[in-house]
């Protein structure tokens, strides 16, 4: 990326926002810590916290592997079909996950799947995700970000995901949160697998 | 799964099933013409009670929330009875659109306005919005269920959840640009045009 020092001091700046209110979250519960919290801690003002999250709820569902994923997705040959793409991409950002990567992701899963209203300002982000991910594809294709396939195949990434990590009632396996980092991987493994089987166009 | 999976099932009951569905379809349009009326917000669960006649206990028994009167517009029911009815032989994806089509064939004048009046209104109300994604949840669960029955697998089976994802992810795509939206946008024909045309190119995997 260009702009390179300022970028990575913003990048450090929303990282430590991030681990400090996971922190509080842990000792005194997610409703309970205020936003005003989390920016002393972090030694930053509460304007400063949202410039970086407009929202307490944005702070969990925005987990920043959805900017690396699509900034992979980017990386990727021109010859490769968008699911493949998508994949390898997904593939190269679960491989270089750190140890406190694959904490954040733990601790967010579980928290989204626990709280009604981090799950309420989900809908907006899956919104927000499925533009961007249009966006890529348009860049790579030369398609309108609004072209019926490109916001198709974007939904059907989404949509994926949702059925991987949403608690679906009656479902085993979602409502046991990924308690190690074993789990974190598994499910990484299994959105890999259930994309094969969009790229195969969904055979049962 | 919430009340609406049991009145999907078509049982020898079927009297019973009938008055249970007039009575969700009529808390439904109470609800629909009170927010015409009020807005959506001054609009309370004891007034549409009292409109369709009915304690707010039974209308919580139907929709358990108010948002969910508008989110649960029993599309995805008639979706579901329709996928039953598709031969066997049929794949997955050509299934489910015969079924969309089958769904969309069966639409009176009366369903194709509560359509438009609650897709714009999951789009403009932030509280609808924010249920929705509960909904998708339990969506994909419900067409998972009818996935899974069909190919004689599990409901938790991978080909089944991803294909059941997929679904609701491509519909996601096809309506939920929240901002910006009007009404005039697109007509419930053009939408569901769409949607068949997206459908096509799950089935062909999502090529460009």
């Amino acid at each position: 990326m260009t702009g390179g020092l300022r970028e990575r001091k913003k990048a450090r700046t929303r990282a430590a926002i991030r681990r400090h209110a996971l922190r509080l979250f842990r000792e005194n519960g997610y409703q309970r810590t205020t936003v005003e919290q989390i920016a002393a801690a972090a030694e930053v003002s509460p304007s400063t916290f949202f410039r970086y999250f407009p929202t307490k709820e944005d702070l969990i569902l925005q987990d920043d592997v959805d900017t690396q994923v699509v900034e992979a997705f980017e990386r990727q040959p021109a010859g490769l079909k968008p699911v493949a793409a998508f994949r390898a991409a997904l593939r190269e950002v679960a491989g270089s996950f750190s140890q406190a990567d694959l904490d954040v992701i733990r601790e967010t899963t579980a928290l989204i799947r626990a709280d009604p209203e981090i799950r309420a300002r989900a809908t907006d982000e899956f919104a927000r995700m499925i533009t961007v991910i249009s966006e890529a594809l348009a860049r790579r294709s030369g398609r309108p970000a609004d072209d019926l396939a490109v916001r198709a195949i974007a939904g059907g990434f989404i949509g994926v995901i949702l059925s991987i990590t949403l608690p679906v009632e009656g479902w085993p396996g979602v409502e046991g949160l990924p308690g190690d980092d074993q789990a974190i991987i598994a499910m990484f493994e299994r959105l890999d697998q259930a994309l094969a089987l969009l790229e195969a166009g969904l055979p049962l | 799964m919430t009340g609406i999976a049991g009145a999907s099932q078509d049982r020898p009951d079927g009297l019973r099933e009938r008055k249970k569905a007039r009575t969700r379809a009529a808390i439904r349009e109470h609800a629909l013409r009170l927010f015409r009326e009020n807005g959506y917000q001054r609009t309370t669960v004891e007034q549409i009670a009292a409109a369709a006649e009915v304690s707010p206990s039974t209308f919580f028994r139907y929709f358990p929330t108010k948002e969910d009167v508008v989110l649960q517009d029993d599309m995805d029911t008639r979706m579901v009875e329709a996928l039953e009815r598709q031969p066997a032989d049929l794949s997955p994806l050509s299934a489910v659109r015969a079924a969309v089509r089958d769904a969309f064939a069966s639409y009176t004048e009366a369903d194709l306005e509560v359509i438009a009046e609650t897709t714009l209104l999951s789009m403009t109300v932030p509280e609808i919005r924010a249920r929705a994604t509960d909904e998708f949840a339990r969506t994909i669960g419900i067409i998972g269920e009818a996935l899974a029955k069909r190919a004689g697998r599990p409901a938790d089976d991978l080909a089944v959840r991803t294909a059941a994802g997929a679904i609701i992810g491509v519909m996601m795509s096809l309506t939920m640009p929240w901002h910006g939206w009007t009404s005039d946008m697109q007509t419930v024909e053009d939408l569901f045009g769409r949607i068949d045309q997206a459908l096509a190119l799950l089935e062909a995997g999502l090529p460009l």
